[in-house]
Formats: structure tokens, sequence, C-alpha cells
């Protein structure tokens, strides 16, 4: 469908077509026409299902074959062939895919993207892509002098095998960002393979071999540090290779800083006596080492190395540990009641149970606080100059110190699991960070502490049964 | 998702004036007798108008989507302060000086206007990418009931600790620290007061930042559900 309109100022028809080829409609009238070309909606059809089968697609709508550079309604193409039409922004018909007289589908566009778009010529449709099939990965590793067995390179592979869409649709306007729906893969472990000579294996490994048994073990167990007379030697050059990479993806925890820097230092990575110098240091990584078979006078040797980053988030524990709130997980938190409860358990009852769980961690906590009390308690009675040294007076306000952190944990159960209580509402279906949550329930019990102390001060409850004891 | 009951008012009006009261005994220590009424006014008139806030749209939330996301995303509220409220004392305290007071409140706002931001952009970013997708399954025009928690289920976010330049594994490192500060303030509180109300400005500065950003993810549902509901002329029921 063509615009019309109409502009004063230049008393001139402006008339908007939406693909090239199209016949231009306008009023007759002496006025000069302006035909605008109006930004046009990709349409992608990537079907991968059998090889050399060939499909047809066909509309009772004219749309755009930019590779025939014509209109048409009905156009061919090969399986693993990427075809690409143009449509305009108003076509309304459908687009309707065959493989000789089945239908695999009919699509609708105005359906496919309901969005009404408007009559700026600017403005440019949202693309879209049918992809039936799974496309064979034309993708090959590479191998650079910079990252040999950087992950890099291969991340956006990965990507692009899980959502092809992520490359191509970009380049044709899209307003989404269409991310990748999956986690991306965390690699957890390197592995790459080179080759050694027995010169370079140390000879109690190198007997093992000879006897057939595969072996294993760290680079200092196996390999003979280099000497720096040796010839270049793949083997040095691809352990200086892994160990760098394995040591210069991001880590943030302040631990590796150190093995960190050494690996990725250029004096490791281009100065041959460097390695030499710290050999020992390869140690510090996770790198291990496994040889199986001789290959015509070498031996197969693979390198396993561990990210520094996952063995940070290990050594630090719960660094990035999250739970659903109910959960396992959570339950040294909320008592794992939260959200599914027990049957018929619901509300107070619910909040009581968790309390209940709650109070050995409070307990747990209040233990610490408990013996700085008892230290204040023998300064009080033993170690001041004035104080009595009476054992009957310290024993009641022991017990005092010891019922008030009890009461202290009880308290502030109930505080924690209020707080559980509340987190479950304004959370739906997320795992929470464990820290965060724990700093709400501290928190509980910091109140707690101050609200139990309150009442003691108030009271003079510790002043008065050391009275009593005394 | 929870139901919006008389209960979850009730739990929100315990918890904001607990946090108050918790405020008033920590301040007993560290404010002089003639602040204690400027203090005291404080304590009581924020709660009071997070809890007018839920109040006035608690019958909606009752019976609608929108305004029932907004009081589950307001009760980060109660729980921001009831942190914020054991930390509060000290900027009434004159045992701090004007300069840690000055720093520890800009940083509390600086982590906040962040995590709120990192809210929306998360928020922007998951329903472009699985949110629509979702509701547009879920949606029947016959009917003004949806499956709101789906839709949430499906846009998988997690509420991490975001503080701005650091990344998702440094956040939850300083929040480790955090706890470990808050802990090590709460045994020494009565030794240094001043001090371990510092220790716990640090901590509950992340902690309720964190809570504001659950809120407001929780606010940007209700603003869709809102445009929604407007885009097909329809009022969704509460879930």
């Amino acid at each position: 469908m063509r615009a019309l309109e109409n502009s004063a100022g230049t008393a001139c028809q402006i008339v908007h077509l939406d693909l090239p080829g199209e016949a231009v409609q306008c009023w007759r009238s002496e006025q000069k026409i302006r035909v605008v070309l109006r930004k046009h909606r990709d349409v992608f059809f990537d079907i991968n299902l059998v090889k050399g089968q060939t499909y047809s697609l066909e509309s009772q709508s004219d749309f755009y074959s930019p590779q025939k550079k014509k209109l048409m309604k009905s156009v061919q193409f090969q399986d693993g062939e990427r075809l690409h039409i143009w449509i305009g922004r108003e076509f309304s018909g459908k687009l309707t895919l065959k493989n000789k007289n089945t239908i695999l589908g009919v699509y609708d566009p105005t359906k496919l993207d309901s969005v009404k778009y408007d009559a700026d010529p600017k403005t440019k449709p949202e693309p879209l892509m049918v992809a039936i099939g799974h496309r064979p990965n034309s993708f090959t590793v590479k191998f650079e002098a910079t990252g040999q067995y950087s992950a890099s390179g291969t991340q956006p592979w990965i990507k692009q095998k899980f959502d092809p869409k992520v490359a191509d649709l970009k380049n044709f306007g899209t307003k989404f960002d269409y991310q990748c729906s999956l986690p991306e893969p965390e690699i957890q472990e390197y592995a790459c393979i080179t080759e050694a000579s027995p010169s370079e294996i140390r000879p109690n490994a190198l007997a093992k071999l000879n006897n057939g048994a595969a072996i294993e073990g760290t680079i200092d167990e196996i390999f003979l540090p280099p000497t720096g007379n040796e010839k270049k030697s793949d083997l040095y050059t691809s352990i200086v290779a892994a160990a760098t990479t394995i040591a210069e993806h991001e880590t943030t925890a302040v631990i590796t800083e150190k093995a960190k820097n050494l690996f990725t230092s250029n004096y490791f990575k281009e100065t041959a006596g460097y390695l030499q110098e710290n050999w020992r240091q390869l140690n510090n990584l996770k790198m291990r080492v496994r040889i199986e078979k001789r290959i015509i006078g070498k031996y197969r040797v693979v390198f396993k190395g561990k990210l520094l980053i996952k063995n940070a988030a290990t050594a630090t524990g719960v660094i990035s540990k999250k739970m659903p709130l109910g959960s396992p997980g959570s339950a040294f938190l909320d008592g794992g009641f939260e959200r599914s409860g027990k049957a018929g358990f619901g509300g107070f009852k619910r909040m009581v149970l968790t309390a209940t769980e709650n109070f050995r961690s409070g307990v747990k906590i209040q233990i610490i606080g408990t013996v700085i009390d008892l230290i204040g308690d023998i300064n009080e009675i033993y170690l001041k100059k004035n104080g009595n040294k009476d054992l009957s007076e310290f024993l009641g306000r022991a017990g005092v110190s010891i019922a008030k952190a009890g009461t202290t944990a009880a308290i502030g159960s109930i505080f924690a699991a209020g707080i559980m209580m509340l987190l479950g509402m304004t959370t739906i279906a997320a795992g929470l960070p464990v820290a965060a949550v724990a700093l709400l329930v501290v928190g509980g019990y910091i109140g707690a502490a101050y609200i139990v102390d309150a009442v003691d001060e108030r009271f003079k409850i510790k002043d008065t049964v050391a009275g009593w004891a005394h | 998702m929870h139901k919006v009951r008389l209960g979850s008012i009730l739990l929100s009006l315990f918890f904001l004036f607990a946090g108050s009261l918790v405020g008033w005994l920590v301040g007993e220590d560290v404010i002089d007798r003639e602040k204690t009424g400027s203090f005291l006014q404080f304590l009581v008139a924020i709660p009071s108008a997070i809890l007018l806030f839920q109040l006035s749209i608690y019958r909606n939330a009752t019976k609608w989507l929108g305004p029932q996301l907004k009081f589950l995303g307001s009760i980060s509220l109660t729980l921001a302060w009831f942190m914020i409220a054991l930390a509060l004392p000290v900027f009434w305290s004159d045992v701090v000086g004007i300069y840690p007071k000055i720093l520890t409140i800009v940083i509390f706002f600086i982590l906040c206007i962040t995590n709120v931001r990192f809210s929306k952009e998360s928020f922007d970013k998951q329903w472009a990418q699985s949110g629509k997708s979702a509701f547009d399954k879920l949606f029947n025009k016959e009917t003004t009931q949806i499956d709101w928690e789906k839709i949430i289920r499906s846009m998988k976010h997690d509420f991490d600790v975001y503080i701005p330049g650091l990344s998702k594994k440094s956040g939850n490192f300083v929040a480790i620290i955090a706890v470990g500060v808050l802990v090590i303030g709460h045994f020494i509180r009565e030794i240094y007061p001043a001090l371990s109300m510092m220790a716990w400005a640090f901590s509950f500065s992340i902690g309720a930042s964190w809570c504001l950003q659950m809120g407001a993810y929780n606010i940007m549902h209700s603003q869709k559900v809102r445009g929604l509901e407007r885009e097909y002329a329809i009022r969704f029921q509460a879930a």
C-alpha cells in the first residue's frame, strides 16, 4: 500500500514505496511527484533439514529478492542456503514454506511482529528469521601466536551455535539483543595437546611410559626443567602458553594476584630463562599433565588446567553461592520452609518452624558473644582491683550471660524468620546471594541483642542475680 | 507469588517499628540528650511514611496485579529500613566527625541509585529477551487473569549484590566481608559503639541498596503491567 501525502509548502505529492520495483500510484495532478522508498523488513529462511532438498517460498503478496533484484511471489532455494527476502512494512500476505507439495510452515509477518510501524521512511521494521534444523559449523579453531589455547575465540562460536540470530540479525536493524538465552558456558578446564621428546621427560616417568603405563602428574613431576641450552622446544613453548592462558583470565580474588602477575608477565612469555628460574612456580597452577602413548619418537602430551578464577572461588567458599528461598541450600537461614512450607503449615506456624530452625544458627552466632560476656564477667569479679573474687557471684553472672545469649538467639531467630518471610514476598522465583541474605539475618540478631541488653539494663537482672548469688 | 493479606501488612508494621525500636536503643549509647527529639521524630516519620504508602495501596493490592507487585516491592523498603535504623544513630552522634558522616551518606546514595538503575536495566533487557514472549504465550484476551509468576520465572533474574565498578563475584565477595564487619561490629558495640555503628553503616549500606534493587525490580514489573493494561484496555487480577 502506498502512502499519499500532500506537502503544501513544496506543492508536490510525496508517494511512499515499500519495495524497489513497485509501481508508483498517485493522484493525477499538475503537482510534482516525489517518490520515497521506505525501509523494508528483512526476512530470512535458514533451513537445514536434508542436504540436497529444494524448498519453495510462496506468497500471494509481492516480496523482493535482493539476490535476483526483482519483485516475486515465489522463490526456490536449497537446503543449507540462507534465503533472504525483503517485504514491505504493510505486507499483508502470508509466507508459505514448502518442500515439493508438503507445506512446512505458514508465516504471517504481521503476527510474528505485531508492532504497527509509523509512516516515517527511516523506521526500520524488525527483521525476522525462520531457522529450522541445525546448520553444520564451518568454524575451525584458530590458534594464534598470542593465544594458542585461548577460550575467547571459541565462545562466540558456542554462542552462535546456540543462537544463529546473534550473528546475523544485528546487521539488519534488530532492536533486540538476541543474547543467548542459555547461560554463558562456564569453562572450567582447559586442555591442550603437544608433543614431548624423551629427553624432556624425567627418567622415572620415562621408565613407566616404556612399560606401557600412562602417567599423570604435575609438570614438575613429569618433565625436566629447561636447561637453557636446548634448541627451541615445542613442549616448553606449550607449557608457557598454557600457563599464561590459564592465569590471564580475569580473576578478582586477591590470593591469585601473585600467580597471575607471574604467569601473565611478558618476561614469562618472552624470556627463555624465566621459565627455567620459575619452573617450580608452575606448581601453583592446577595444571595436570597426562602422557598416554608414544608416537614415532615423541610422546603425546595432554595439559589440563583449571582456571584460577575457579580455584579462587573454591578457596573463598561461598563467594557466589546462590539459593532460592526454601531450598535445602538456604535451610541454614530459613529452615528450608519459607516458600514451600510443610504441608498444612502456613503463615504463623511456618514462621515458628523457621524460627526454631534458625535458633541453632542464632546460638552459634551467640557463642562468640557469650565468650566475650564471660570474659567481661571474669574481669568484673577477678581481675578488677575492687573485684570480690567470689565464685558464686561469677557463676551467677555467667549464668545470666548464657541465658542472655540464649534469649538473644531465640529473639534473633524470630527476627530472622520474619525477615525470610518478607524476603520471600519481595523476591519471586529468584536465587539470592547467601552473603546478602546473611546481612539481613545477622542484622536481626544484632537487633535482638540490643533488646535483650536493654531489658537487662532496665531491670538490672545480671546485678540482681549476682547479688543473690553473692 | 505471595498474596497480599492483612498478615503481610502486620509483618511489615512489626519490622518497621522493631527497626525504629532497635535504632532508638542503639542511639541511647551515642546520642546526646538534646538531640534525641529530632532522632525520635525521624525514627517515627520514615516508617510511618512507608506504612502509609503500603496502607494506601493495600486494598487494590489484594485485588489487582499491578498494585500487588507494587506492594510486594514496597516490602523491600521495610527490610531496608530495618537495617538502616541500626546504623542511623551515627548521624546524630557527636562522636563521629562530619566528614565520615558525609562520606557514608554519599556512598549510601550512590549504592542506592546505581542499584535501582541496575535493576531497571536488567528488567528492560530480560523483558525484551524472554519476558515479552512469555507474556504473549500466557496472555489470553478472554480473561483478566495471568500467571505473572511464570513470566517472572521466565526472566530468570538473580538479585546479585551490585557495587558499581565491581564484577558480580567481587560484589559478592564484598558482601561476605560486610557480614564479617557486621559481626565484628556486634561484638565491639559496648567498647566502641561509634565504631561499631560505622561498621554497620558500611554493611547495611550494601544490604539496604540490595533491598532497594529488589524493590525496584518489582516496581518495574508493576509499571509493565500498567502499560500492558493500558495497551489491551484490561485490568489484570491479583495473582
